[in-house]
């Protein structure tokens, strides 16, 4: 029998689906703890709450990996749990629940301006982390998921649940905002 | 609409990246721990039919009741 390090992710997958194999999942865990560990800190920006809530994350993932499919990347998967359970552990402490709002873009006014990547990406990065930080976490981490780590359009797509058109309008309103905040924040000194 | 999935090499967004940090060694012996407790509930939920998502979000509000921080 293969070592669980010698398995691919979709082969431990089905192993932890089947048996419920905490050494299994124990590989998984190895595999992306610190990208979850890393990503839980720079969203909360402590790493008390970021140990407590890596913890969770994975726990959360054993649970609902019953429910993945396998249509997106485990780890894309797995950054989308971790943006969104740290989001909502924020709002829950500020006693406001959030919930992925499937329907929110119908109710979007036509008429954004699109923004030019290529413009969006000359925002130089002591404004762009103090703009970002200014939007909501629901846009943030979006973006961040499509800049910074990389999810294209079709992952994000199956990951959110929504339609293709929707995860464009979502993106097109965060940079938006962010664009809005940057234009406040020009003159601003990053600290 | 500009939301191609094509990004030039000079992206901001990846160099906010943290300093990368290695998650401790000790949350793993926790995950192991709750993790036994997690497919026990699990078995259980089956056994009798519950909804096992139900019975797992109690573990969490007992937990953190127990544990406040």
């Amino acid at each position: 029998m293969k070592k669980w390090t010698q398995l691919s992710d979709d082969e431990l997958i089905d192993v932890v689906k089947n048996q419920k194999d905490p050494e299994a999942f124990g590989e998984l865990y190895e595999r992306y703890k610190n990208m979850v560990y890393n990503r839980c800190i720079s969203i909360l920006n402590d790493i008390e709450d970021a140990k407590d809530l890596t913890q969770e994350v994975f726990i959360r993932a054993f649970v609902y990996l019953r429910g993945f499919k396998g249509q997106a990347k485990f780890s894309s998967w797995l950054y989308v749990m971790t943006y969104n359970y740290c989001i909502n552990h924020i709002k829950r402490n500020t006693d406001y629940k959030i919930k992925l709002n499937k329907t929110d873009i119908d109710t979007l006014s036509n008429g954004i301006d699109a923004i030019d990547d290529t413009n969006f990406f000359s925002i130089p990065v002591d404004k762009l982390k103090i703009a970002l930080n200014k939007i909501p976490l629901e846009d943030k981490s979006l973006l961040l998921l499509k800049y910074q780590d990389g999810l294209t359009v079709k992952e994000l797509k199956t990951l959110y649940d929504i339609s293709e058109s929707a995860i464009k309008m979502r993106l097109l309103r965060a940079k938006s905002k962010l664009a809005k905040q940057y234009a406040n924040t020009r003159h601003t000194t990053y600290k | 609409m500009q939301t191609q999935d094509t990004q030039p090499t000079n992206n901001p967004f990846k160099e906010l990246m943290e300093p990368f940090q290695k998650a401790p060694d000790s949350l793993k012996d926790d995950l192991m721990e709750d993790l036994q407790s997690i497919i026990l509930l699990i078995e259980f939920s089956e056994l009798f039919s519950q909804n096992y998502l139900d019975v797992v979000e109690s573990f969490f509000k007992n937990k953190k009741n127990n544990n406040p921080s």
